[in-house]
């Protein structure tokens, strides 16, 4: 009896899916030691979240908020946020500044910016405001396009 | 021929092979041919190559030294706020024809905003100035009431260098565009901030989006 490559016994859509797997990412996930008992004096700040896109919202969790003050008068925020997943994920942020009456404080530059984050991983994203008026800010976040 | 058409039908029967070819148009349909359309330059559907440092990478890099710029502190130690910077030379050691102004262009104006930093327009390397006519009006003005007017010397310049860093592997490629950034201070030649930020990118070919 002739024998069947195994390709062809194998529905079309399986084989897709095992060479789509075999191209994907590597899972690495990233193991995080510190201090039991900070030693810095961190300004936390109560946040809102805003989470139309609930999968990023449990993906990247926002563990805190904390502002300072840099140069003199500028805010500048650093925003902590933890990969929940075991793989890596790549997601978009953009910071927003406004000022005393509330608006909006335009910049040359208020780019998005992309992050790459491993498994597990705590990055820190910071943000510094474009000028002294700003009392307020507004973090963007974004799955990767793609 | 009829035997073709016979085979091409039996295949068609199969739900398998239906779910595959389906999905490969799908493929197709997603990769083909899209009408231009505005997109935010500053945001993340803009598109992504290997061989060009993008809006997207110039937009990156002059936050972040922005960033690093205001958050050093440095700047407050001018004595006269704010402070006058003059760009001198971004040296091109890359294998691209750019236009380094989109780097200092946006430092320049985000500088200006933030009130720290002005930037002098009429005194320029090797005597190149950004705004000529601005300067023959001062010694218009200098020349009539005979006596030199009072122009602002940089406290500080600014200088860098952007290069690139190409490797592959198999199919895949590699690209990292390297800006290096230095802000002197006139007085002492000491570089009194300095920084780098490295901006790589990783795949086959261009794309639309990141």
């Amino acid at each position: 009896m002739k024998t069947k490559p195994l390709l062809r016994l194998a529905p079309a859509p399986l084989v897709l899916l095992l060479l789509l797997g075999l191209t994907g990412c590597q899972t690495a996930t990233v193991d995080t030691v510190q201090p039991a008992e900070e030693r810095a004096q961190r300004n936390v700040v109560d946040d809102e979240r805003i989470s139309p896109d609930r999968r990023l919202a449990r993906i990247i969790e926002v563990r805190r908020v904390n502002e300072a003050t840099v140069s003199g008068d500028l805010l500048r925020v650093q925003v902590e946020l933890q990969n929940t997943r075991q793989a890596m994920r790549r997601f978009n942020y953009q910071f927003e500044w406004f000022d005393d009456e509330g608006m909006i404080v335009q910049q040359a530059t208020t780019p998005w910016r992309t992050l790459q984050v491993e498994g597990g991983e705590i990055v820190t994203i910071t943000g510094v405001a474009p000028n002294p008026r700003v009392v307020d800010f507004r973090l963007k976040l974004m799955a990767a396009t793609r | 021929m009829t035997t073709n058409v016979l085979q091409t039908v039996s295949l068609l029967r199969r739900p398998a092979a239906c779910l595959a070819i389906a999905f490969s148009l799908v493929l197709l349909a997603g990769a083909g041919c899209r009408s231009a359309t505005y997109v935010n330059p500053e945001g993340p559907r803009t598109i992504v190559t290997l061989d060009d440092i993008n809006i997207q990478d110039w937009n990156e890099a002059a936050d972040r030294m922005i960033d690093s710029l205001l958050t050093s502190g440095v700047l407050e130690d001018a004595p006269q706020q704010p402070s006058v910077m003059a760009v001198s030379r971004i040296v091109n050691n890359t294998s691209l024809r750019v236009d380094t102004n989109m780097l200092t262009g946006k430092i320049r104006r985000d500088l200006n905003q933030s009130g720290k930093v002005l930037t002098t327009t009429t005194i320029g390397l090797g005597g190149r100035v950004e705004d000529p006519l601005a300067q023959s009006e001062r010694e218009f003005q200098e020349f009539m009431e005979d006596r030199p007017t009072e122009q602002r010397r940089p406290y500080f310049t600014l200088s860098g260098r952007i290069m690139e860093d190409q490797v592959r592997a198999g199919r895949t490629r590699q690209t990292t565009y390297i800006f290096q950034l230095a802000m002197t201070e006139v007085n002492t030649g000491l570089a009194v901030w300095e920084d780098e930020v490295q901006i790589t990118k990783q795949g086959t070919r261009p794309a639309v989006g990141w």
